[in-house]
């Protein structure tokens, strides 16, 4: 694939472009899936490539399927100057798991059937409406006129199971989870928080109370920490500190730490660069409470790490997120918060999008009312909160790091928050 | 355009070999498109996106196997039947010369660059000029379905997609072309956003709502899910909802593709069976559910025909392409005239189904309230929700003059789709609103 992206290279220098960029993608992957009496398989190939092209004054983006050749047939540019960052050397250690072998046909649909079995065991006549699971690889390879030149592989699966309740009621829910490579999808726990939802949902009652202390298992915590991801991308700092409301750099307790890192160990996203081979590194967006700096580019601040991704080699590069979480506290255990909880609500279950309305975001969400630590009974309601005010409700953090995918990888541990809303459902 | 370059009868051999049972769905779907784009206004920012690819697929019983790949040759053709069919031995079947016809030369259609200038031109009329951002695709795409017996003509789609930002938010159209009535469509709805960007939100509560042509349109698309064979079957038998009552007795609705505006309309589906002038609707009842091969195999009152995909890397599925809503009898101003008190809305901006339970949304970034039977102030976001079936049992009256349209970005199931409409303004009545959200 390098040889090709260099061919194509210097196919551009040939017609005048001596500033140009090449990026190819190629991948495989696998969807199986289960729902309304069908089971299939479907087997992607994947290859495209993109070329950006132009000089300080005029500028044209061409992308195309298959691999990059000799022959370029550029379009016409367009006004618009084009900048492309420098070579900068990069160490970078593949995660293990991207060598994995895609998930076999077999291996796939058991695990679909092995879910809907479980599904059913713990509440009969619930049933998969639609479930996936996707497993792919991908290699990518840059190089570019300043002198980049760089190829890494990737390794995803995620699986999103749509589940609908007995009849008549028919409750739906949908659970998602995300790892490196399909094995590593831990099915059983997927459908163990559909099981708890469905349950919860059927035995529950509404709550309704205002400014609550409640605690959220990591997949919902993710999903409200989601909404805030926007003040820290593409922003400057005083933009940032502006929209919280933290004029004076504060934004919570010193258990407070969010980072982006485009390079996580592990990570569904990480690769040594991001999408115009800037190299790739850990980013303190607030460090003990404190505003640090935002996702901004090369082009913006000097020395800023890689934050410029590609969804894919259709897409144009963009200031992006990869892997953004809110950093976990080792010393304190998921259930201990539960179990500190005087009187409020454990989260174990949410929808799966948000609800805008003005400046407050609404989730869905499922759990117990909680008295002196114990679980007293099935509750379900929505949390209604501003986005810009969550961070500093945040009173800790446990240690159970979990990641949900949203466009970005979006991560945070177990969460004790203290005084958000919660609405009835409408 | 030409897709392919081959003997298609080979291609028909090879795919006789996936499976003996004669029941079984066994085709190839080719496929090509492109997409330019650019920021009116100055020729700026200039892209050019094509690809090309196919996809093989296999349904028999209750399995189903797709292959689809990102180039078109001979040995990926084999190779992607091999991983279908499951049990080909190789060496059984020679290769088969295959390759796609040349592209022509990229270029951008000649409206698309001025189409910025013709928008603002439009703004001036009105007596408007504000900073805002108009970016213009052109989108273009081929395909030939080709099948154990049948092998498909090419069809071809080719439409714009416009999106603008400004002040007052973001607004998107698809249209068949980049016209005179395009530029004021474009301006017109710039112009309203523009005009209503402080307005306040209305009191939450329940009114009558009158509904555009183009908003019409939205809230018929999100309806046409519900009459999906695939979303009836999420709750039961999709059979049994044919003669069921869904809308009141003025909706008479149809999708028929073949009366798509002319660079849309289509003679086959992506499964290349011939669509229907299919009536969705009669009087309000259930007649002919959307379906496709698949469903259409397994319900005997259904006809397929109506089967969409977003490119080769999806699975087909029910899904409608052209809704054509039946004229009623008042005018538009006749609509108006007949509401004490309630809200205009000439578009919505997004519109939302849950199949399960029927819930649905139809959002709207702006309108005017009725007074007296008359237009009055502006209003700020707001949106309808209700169950569907309720909504559209809500509809009083429909407009006598129809307008084509597009309807917009369908996105069920993780498929981005264009969908259009011939629509007509229609009255609501009785229906709850809620707060919106400002697009900003």
């Amino acid at each position: 694939m390098r040889e090709e992206c260099l061919s194509a290279l210097d196919a551009a220098g040939r017609q005048g472009w001596g500033r140009a960029e090449v990026f190819a993608k190629r991948g495989r992957s696998r969807r199986f899936r289960l729902g309304q009496g069908m089971e299939s398989v479907h087997s992607s190939e994947e290859a495209g490539w993109a070329v950006r092209f132009g000089d300080d004054r005029s500028s044209g983006f061409y992308t195309a399927s298959g691999m990059p050749g000799g022959d370029l047939a550029l379009p016409e540019p367009g006004p618009g100057g084009l900048r492309l960052p420098g070579a900068a050397a990069t160490s970078w250690r593949e995660c293990e798991s991207v060598t994995h072998p895609l998930l076999s046909e077999a291996e796939g649909l058991e695990m679909l059937r092995a879910a809907q079995g479980r599904l059913q065991s713990e509440i009969p006549e619930s049933y998969f409406c639609d479930a996936t699971v996707d497993d792919g690889a991908s290699e990518s390879c840059i190089v570019s006129s300043n002198g980049v030149d760089v190829a890494f592989r990737g390794r995803a699966a995620v699986l999103r199971w749509e589940v609908l309740g007995p009849a008549p009621a028919l409750d739906r829910t949908v659970v998602t989870a995300a790892a490196v490579s399909g094995r590593e999808l831990r099915g059983e726990a997927v459908v163990d928080r559909a099981v708890d939802v469905l349950r919860i949902r059927r035995d529950g009652r509404p709550v309704e109370s205002l400014g609550a202390r409640i605690v959220a298992v990591p997949e919902v915590s993710a999903r409200l920490l989601s909404a805030s991801m926007g003040a820290f991308v593409g922003s400057s700092r005083e933009e940032s500190a502006q929209w919280l409301g933290a004029t004076d750099g504060e934004v919570g307790g010193r258990h407070l730490s969010l980072v982006d890192d485009g390079r996580l160990e592990g990570g569904l996203l990480s690769a040594p660069v991001d999408g115009e081979g800037v190299p790739t590194a850990a980013r303190e967006l607030i460090l003990n409470g404190r505003l640090g700096e935002p996702l901004v580019a090369w082009d913006v601040a000097v020395g800023a790490s890689g934050c410029r991704r590609r969804s894919g080699w259709r897409d144009r590069p963009r200031v992006a997120a990869s892997h953004f979480f809110l950093v976990p506290d080792a010393t304190i255990s998921p259930m201990s918060l539960v179990e500190d909880l005087a009187s409020g609500y454990y989260f174990v279950g949410s929808d799966e999008t948000l609800d805008a309305k003005s400046n407050r975001l609404s989730l869905g969400v499922y759990g117990y009312e909680v008295a002196h630590g114990k679980p007293i009974g099935p509750i379900f309601g929505r949390l209604a909160w501003d986005p810009r005010k969550l961070l500093g409700k945040i009173v800790a953090a446990a240690r159970d790091l979990r990641f949900v995918a949203m466009g970005a990888m979006v991560g945070a541990p177990t969460l004790e928050i203290d005084g958000i809303d919660l609405i009835p459902d409408p | 355009m030409n897709l392919l370059d081959t003997d298609l009868g080979s291609i028909c051999r090879c795919l006789d070999l996936v499976s003996a049972d004669p029941e079984a769905i066994v085709d190839c779907y080719f496929e090509r498109s492109e997409e330019s784009g650019l920021v009116a206004g100055a020729i700026a920012n200039v892209e050019v996106h094509r690809e090309e690819g196919f996809a093989v697929r296999l349904v028999a019983g209750d399995g189903a196997f797709i292959a689809s790949r990102d180039r078109i040759d001979g040995d990926t053709f084999l190779e992607a039947l091999r991983r279908t069919a499951r049990r080909m031995a190789t060496g059984m079947v020679p290769t088969p010369r295959l390759r796609p016809s040349p592209w022509p030369r990229a270029e951008p259609d000649e409206a698309m660059p001025v189409f910025g200038a013709a928008v603002a031109r439009e703004l001036r009329r009105r007596r408007l000029a504000f900073p805002h951002r108009l970016v213009v695709r052109h989108h273009r795409r081929w395909l030939q379905v080709v099948g154990r017996e049948l092998v498909g003509d090419v069809e071809s789609e080719a439409y714009f997609s416009v999106r603008t930002e400004s002040e007052a938010g973001r607004w998107g159209a698809l249209l068949p072309d980049l016209g005179a009535e395009a530029a004021s469509r474009v301006a017109r709805a710039l112009g309203a956003g523009f005009r209503a960007r402080d307005a306040d939100s209305p009191e939450p509560g329940r009114c009558d709502l009158v509904l555009g042509a183009p908003a019409a349109a939205v809230l018929l698309h999100e309806a046409a899910h519900a009459l999906e064979i695939d979303t009836l079957a999420v709750t039961g038998n999709p059979d049994s909802a044919v003669g069921f009552r869904f809308g009141s007795e003025c909706l008479d609705l149809l999708d028929d593709p073949a009366a798509a505006p002319e660079t849309v309309k289509r003679r086959t589906d992506d499964e290349g069976v011939p669509v229907l002038r299919r009536w969705l609707l009669r009087g309000g009842l259930i007649c002919q559910p959307l379906a496709d091969r698949r469903w259409a195999a397994e319900s005997p009152s259904v006809s397929p025909g109506a089967a969409r995909r977003q490119s080769r890397h999806w699975a087909p599925g029910p899904r409608s392409h052209h809704l054509e809503l039946v004229a009623g009898t008042v005018s538009g101003r006749e609509l108006v005239a007949g509401v004490r008190h309630g809200l205009f809305a000439a578009e919505a901006t997004r519109g939302w189904l849950d199949p399960s339970t029927g819930a649905f949304e139809l959002s709207f970034a702006h309108g005017r309230k009725i007074l007296g039977g008359e237009l009055t102030e502006r209003v700020g976001p707001f949106a309808l929700r209700g169950k569907v079936g309720l909504v559209l049992g809500s509809v009083a009256a429909v407009a006598d003059r129809t307008v084509v349209s597009g309807a917009g970005w369908c996105a069920k199931g993780g498929q981005k789709l264009p969908v259009w409409g011939t629509s007509a303004a229609m009255l609501l009545e009785g229906v709850d609103i809620v707060e919106g959200q400002r697009d900003a």
